[in-house]
């Protein structure tokens, strides 16, 4: 295996593969109780349309989320989640727009947590009677997000942004959608993502790096996988449309803003251009910024008001959220700050500043080991590596920050999506 | 690791210091340790919140905010939490060890001093500004106000406020939206002055430093901090058990049924039985191999969610479901025969062994997580323990299967509480 130290951050990332070539990572972690590992999967809910060797597949939305679900469930009738629990390990799996991830912790019997972790993820066993129970369980987890003003509101803004990316639809799929899911578009999902060419699998803790890969070359199936095209619509920069708003029970209005940008080239550009984006918005809105103080000061936003760049395949947004009784004069200040900042400049002794913020607040997630597989996972499917992310502040100016924001904040590239409160309730004894 | 250190700093402020190489991390915390009252939990959490708009050093947001990063973004927070019936109400904050940074600066002083001033020394002259007051009140209201958007953490509250209507234990953390608007700058200030000189301090330091050279910090940050000639006591009243179990239903514009329920179980945190409580909890709802995990969401598919956990400073199992309105009566059945089979001692080797070796991972792996062990002591300091988490995990060790099914047998349900949306076939 190839060892890379990072001397600026004092880490290492130790970079293997496995059977069919599935990239394997670590990062050793001396002195940690805790081992996590992470096999992460390139396929998420945006991977509706795709083809392998060549050949065109339309999927419901869902399929990603419902495959995860179904995943833990194994052909001796056992489910997965039963062997972790032997040793006192805790599972768990996501599903996100970019990608499906499978995970454990364990603070005891490592090898065999991953031999758990490597078989279930590659065992497909999914029969009509187990997908259709799962329909009623997905159905009820639907509706959770369905009665979460904070998950509508971001569901919202991308439907609104994206007319044809398929970022618009939710995560798990709507009850019209995964009613359209079976047994075998499962399997047929499972033979053309869940290969190694599609994967990699993260681990840190106080491991050796050696038994991670031979724990994998003894059970991981040696398959390489298909040659994948995967299809988001065609590209556009401009909203869909501008505003969105719905009435739901939340006690002030709820606002999520986007404004559209062009995605980035893969590779390290990637994480120049998150990083970049990053430090735009906190130029923009952070808490030291004038914008910042007006805002909280006039009562239009509290300290839920959350910013960033929200990227995936094929598509990125920066995005504003939180509670305001007057979204659209949050939305108002933030375009007049972009002009003004666009005419005046960034402040560079505040951008440096910025900088220093932002990589110590790197350096404090270099202590999770979740976090860390999870970058270095997004990451390598970006073809990239999480630790290059520090050495990339120096290639930064406030120049490149103004650009970014005056691109981004145009009118036509912007939506606002609004949660309003309904009316009151009434409680019964 | 090395273990937890508990130092007396000034008279009724204690420090609990962990000397540790393995991050690049340090937290520091500083909590008033307030007895949780109805009358003044409002006030007492209003403190925080207008404290952290600005000092006299650094005399708005903005400066503050400047003065954090060039820690090298430092995070600085207001913290107001309840552990049981005390109200622990201060400050947190987790920043870059200075060993990992260009010129090796002494973070933890600095950040320990800014702290310092933040609580000791606000912007105004021997008042708070009252815009900040203002401000900050109609905040923290709308704050209280919007828990109800988050409808699963909205529903445990409202049944433990149900359950515990008559105690301290019922009163929020944070207060009543409706009082804490009419909160006056100056009736804020004679409480900020009477609380700093009355109340016990617990301080918290995760980090590289000894934990004397901590202390020697901290000493310093809070020189001036006014110390009265006795402290106001605040500890829990655990209620034991049950009369009688009354049901509450609240209707919303909602599609999904929450469905929570709380029993008084008799064992808190301080008893010889808590593990064998916490084991209770564990097999019955803690794990994904649980009773009500595998009975009521996997076996039965009635829930989307369906869970148990301890409040263990109080005594209150809690167990919340996340269902289809149709399944509620199914539901609760199930929920309660699932109990009913651990009190029966109904529990197989695998259950026992599964949620013992879940508990004692969950213990064992906070010693990764210094923001975890800055919460579990101030647990422990709010309710006058010093147990570290690998200790409650040796003792879970020894706990068999009729010591589990004794403390289940010994606890009584207390409250249902049904939140719902108006149609019926949800």
């Amino acid at each position: 295996m190839d060892r890379i130290d990072f001397p600026d951050v004092r880490e290492t990332l130790v970079c293997g593969e496995g059977p069919g070539g599935l990239p394997i990572f670590v990062v050793p972690k001396p002195g940690y109780r805790k081992t996590y590992a992470m096999l992460a999967v390139n396929y998420g809910s945006v991977d509706v349309r795709f083809a392998a060797d060549g050949i065109w597949r339309d999927t419901p939305a869902g399929v990603a989320h419902f495959l995860e679900h179904k995943m833990f469930d194994m052909p001796d009738g056992e489910n997965a989640l039963q062997a972790f629990a032997r040793t006192g390990a805790s599972p768990n799996a996501f599903t996100s727009h970019a990608m499906t991830a499978y995970h454990f912790a364990c603070t005891d019997r490592f090898e065999e947590n991953l031999r758990t972790l490597l078989r279930f993820v590659s065992t497909p066993y999914f029969t009509k009677e187990s997908v259709d129970k799962e329909q009623g369980i997905i159905g009820q987890e639907i509706r959770m997000t369905e009665d979460n003003p904070h998950s509508q509101v971001y569901e919202n803004l991308l439907a609104a942004l994206y007319g044809a990316h398929p970022v618009r639809l939710p995560i798990a799929g709507t009850a019209a959608s995964i009613a359209g899911i079976d047994a075998e578009m499962l399997r047929d999902c499972h033979a053309t993502f869940y290969r190694s060419a599609h994967m990699c699998l993260c681990v840190a803790g106080d491991v050796d790096p050696a038994r991670v890969e031979a724990v994998a070359g003894a059970v991981w199936p040696a398959v390489r996988g298909p040659a994948l095209t995967r299809d988001y619509g065609a590209p556009s920069w401009e909203a869909a449309r501008g505003g969105v708003s719905r009435t739901m029970e939340v006690a002030r209005p709820l606002f999520a803003l986007g404004a559209l940008c062009a995605p980035p080239a893969p590779g390290t550009e990637t994480l120049r251009f998150e990083l970049l984006g990053e430090l735009a918005m906190e130029a923009l809105t952070g808490p030291a910024s004038p914008l910042y103080k007006t805002l909280y000061e006039k009562g239009l936003i509290n300290r839920d008001y959350g910013y960033g760049l929200f990227r995936v395949p094929g598509g990125a947004c920066l995005v504003a959220v939180g509670e305001s009784p007057e979204p659209d004069a949050v939305r108002a200040a933030l375009f007049d700050e972009v002009a003004r900042l666009g005419q005046d400049g960034m402040d560079a002794a505040r951008f440096e500043r910025l900088k220093r913020a932002a990589l110590g607040a790197r350096l404090r997630q270099m202590d999770a080991p979740e976090a860390l597989c999870r970058l270095q996972a997004d990451a390598h499917f970006a073809h990239a590596r999480y630790f290059d992310v520090p050495a990339l502040f120096d290639t930064l100016t406030p120049d490149a920050a103004r650009a970014f924001l005056c691109e981004a904040f145009v009118p036509a590239r912007a939506a606002l999506s609004v949660v309003a409160p309904v009316a009151a309730h009434q409680e019964t004894r | 690791m090395a273990e937890a250190v508990r130092l007396t700093v000034r008279p009724g402020v204690t420090l609990t210091a962990l000397q540790t190489e393995q991050f690049k991390t340090g937290v520091l915390s500083l909590s008033l340790l307030r007895p949780l009252s109805r009358g003044e939990a409002g006030l007492s959490a209003l403190l925080p919140q207008v404290l952290c708009r600005g000092s006299r050093g650094h005399p708005d947001m903005t400066r503050l905010a400047a003065r954090l990063e060039t820690l090298y973004g430092a995070r600085l927070e207001p913290a107001v939490r309840k552990k049981g019936e005390v109200q622990c109400v201060g400050l947190t904050a987790g920043f870059v060890n200075g060993a990992y940074l260009p010129g090796r600066p002494d973070q933890l002083r600095d950040v320990a001093a800014l702290m310092g001033e933040i609580l000791l020394d606000p912007a105004g002259d021997g008042a708070f500004l009252p815009a900040y007051v203002t401000g900050e009140r109609a905040v923290l209201a709308d704050r209280i106000r919007a828990e109800r958007n988050h409808k699963p953490t909205y529903a445990v509250r409202r049944m433990l406020a149900h359950m515990c209507a008559g105690e301290a234990y019922g009163a929020h953390e944070l207060g009543e939206a409706h009082a804490v608007e009419t909160i006056e700058p100056a009736a804020l200030w004679a409480h900020y002055r009477a609380v700093l000189a009355r109340s016990q301090v617990a301080l918290f330091y995760a980090g590289p430093r000894p934990p004397d050279e901590a202390a020697d910090i901290w000493r310093g940050a809070l020189d001036a901090l006014p110390r009265a000639a006795s402290f106001d006591g605040a500890d829990t009243r655990v209620v034991r058990t049950a009369a009688s179990c009354q049901t509450y239903e609240e209707r919303m514009d909602v599609t999904q049924g929450t469905l929570i329920l709380g029993m008084r179980l008799g064992v808190a945190a301080g008893d010889a039985q808590y593990p064998a409580a916490l084991l209770a909890a564990a097999v019955y709802g803690g794990t994904t191999t649980s009773k009500l995990f595998l009975g009521v969401r996997e076996r039965l598919s009635l829930a989307y969610y369906a869970s148990a956990g301890l409040e263990g400073h109080k005594g209150i199992l809690v167990v919340s479901s996340g269902i289809a309105v149709k399944n509620r009566a199914a539901a609760q059945e199930e929920i309660l025969r699932q109990w009913a089979a651990v009190a029966a001692g109904e529990i197989s080797d695998e259950e026992l062994e599964a949620a013992r070796l879940s508990l004692i991972h969950r213990l064992r792996a906070a010693a990764d997580r210094p923001d975890r062990l800055e919460d579990h002591f101030l647990g422990q300091a709010a309710g006058g323990r010093t147990e570290g988490p690998d200790a409650l995990a040796e003792r879970l060790r020894g706990v068999g299967r009729s010591e589990v099914a004794a403390v289940a047998a010994g606890g009584a349900w207390d409250t249902v509480y049904f939140l719902r949306g108006e149609e019926t076939d949800g």
